[in-house]
């Protein structure tokens, strides 16, 4: 290997005055010896996590917002009926979630006291277009739901010819007997909640043509968890059809289901329950509150 | 001034048997003896006010080389609106053209090789020893001497040996 001479640098005559100023160390401050930081990249980095926190706070808020919101049917996904062949003066019984929860929240206590007024059937005896005709909006004072028959043979006895009465105006949709728009006042709330443990619903008869099978599936409201069998075609979900009503427009059938009897509610909670045929399309849908007190 | 100990050495003891490394790392980077100085006593200083514990004094004069090039270059960083300090004649270092001592070549030589040459062949270095103290790889540092002996020849006009 050649070797180059830096005599001359290597022996270089470091002046006096430089080992004299060497050896005078200014006394150092206060402060702690300044260890190497790159301060731009300490600075970016904790821009950048800033950025990540902000943008992601909100983004977790909507999420968990929207997981309580988003209830949706674990029946069927897209077909959910419309009852296109109803006369929706009379009858809507697809869109019950839409103006029941509507009741749901602000209505709550309306709704279960209308389910108790459902619940008891001497009121309901006469009223044999309540459950498929009456609206369940509370906004919409038309309707008089509250007389809902439990018995159907009374509702029957009441009505012998099945024929749905439209109540002035229309409803929209039927009303399952658990939630009971507000009949004259849709701004009064009703002190006293109503006990409901009854699930009804009504649809169009050619929506479970030709097995003529009725199923039902209760829900919590808030995490939409399924009560009762996963199978949501076994035997336990079947719901029962309390009566036909005759119509014009397509017959109605008016379905019950009874999750209290079946032994599938422990506690007091707001439910969602749904309608359903043999190949999952929704035919109701509603909430409840089940107070098993 | 001497209450700091380093590997049995006082400061000033440390002073004395480094200085001419390090003036010389300085003077190679700066290429000027007022600035040389400055960093000079900085790198002393630091060593002063941080006082690492060295294995060996091999770790002790690598850390004061490493030290006094940081300090060139932070130096050079602050005064980069200023002129070059290469072109400063005013305290600036001029080794005589001797065909025996290479030191004026050296200077002469861009600053990437300067100091790669000087610890290679002036402190003895070995290459994987100088890539430490320069936080380079050792490829680096070989093509670095490579390119820097092929330049010192032809500055030199002829055989370095």
């Amino acid at each position: 290997m050649s070797e180059f001479n830096f005599d001359k640098l290597k022996n270089l005559d470091i002046p006096d005055t430089w080992v004299d100023g060497a050896l005078e160390v200014p006394p150092c401050s206060n402060k702690p010896p300044v260890i190497f930081v790159n301060f731009k990249r300490a600075i970016t980095a904790v821009a950048c996590l800033l950025v990540v926190c902000v943008l992601s706070i909100p983004l977790f808020i909507y999420t968990q917002k929207g997981d309580i919101l988003s209830v949706q049917p674990t029946v069927a996904t897209p077909t959910e009926t419309k009852n296109a062949g109803l006369n929706t003066d009379s009858t809507k019984n697809t869109e019950p979630a839409k103006s029941n929860e509507e009741n749901t929240e602000p209505n709550k206590t309306e709704e279960t006291q209308n389910s108790t007024e459902n619940a008891n059937p001497t009121e309901a005896d006469t009223e044999t277009e309540t459950t498929a005709s009456s609206k369940t909006e509370s906004s919409n004072g038309e309707t008089n739901p509250d007389k809902i028959p439990t018995n159907p043979q009374d509702s029957m006895d009441s009505n012998p010819d099945g024929v749905i009465r439209e109540p002035d105006g229309g409803s929209e949709k039927p009303n399952s007997s658990t939630s009971k728009p507000s009949t004259t006042d849709p701004d009064k709330i009703p002190s006293k909640p109503a006990q409901v443990k009854l699930c009804r619903g009504s649809f169009l008869l050619e929506k479970i043509q030709p097995d003529l099978k009725v199923y039902c599936s209760v829900h919590v409201y808030y995490d939409d968890e399924l009560i009762g069998d996963k199978d949501l075609f076994s035997d336990q979900h079947i719901a029962d059809i309390s009566r036909v009503i005759e119509d014009a427009g397509g017959d109605i059938v008016v379905a019950k289901y009874d999750p209290v009897k079946l032994g599938l509610i422990k506690q007091t909670e707001m439910y969602r329950f749904y309608f359903y045929n043999s190949k999952g399309e929704i035919l109701f849908q509603d909430v409840i509150h089940i107070d098993i007190d | 001034m001497g209450d700091a100990v380093f590997l049995g050495l006082s400061y000033e003891q440390v002073i004395n048997k480094y200085k001419n490394t390090v003036g010389a790392v300085c003077l190679m980077r700066l290429k000027n003896w007022a600035d040389a100085e400055d960093c000079f006593q900085n790198t002393f200083f630091k060593l002063y006010r941080n006082a690492p514990d060295f294995n060996d004094e091999a770790h002790l004069k690598a850390w004061l080389i490493r030290v006094a090039i940081n300090e060139c270059n932070k130096y050079i960083r602050k005064n980069r609106n200023h002129a070059e300090l290469d072109k400063v004649s005013d305290g600036a270092v001029d080794f005589p053209q001797e065909k025996c001592d290479m030191s004026w070549a050296l200077l002469n030589l861009e600053k990437k090789y300067r100091e790669v040459l000087y610890l290679h062949y002036a402190e003895d270095y070995k290459i994987n020893e100088i890539a430490q103290i320069l936080d380079k790889s050792p490829n680096t540092i070989k093509t670095l001497l490579r390119r820097g002996k092929e330049k010192l020849k032809k500055l030199y006009g002829g055989d370095g040996e």
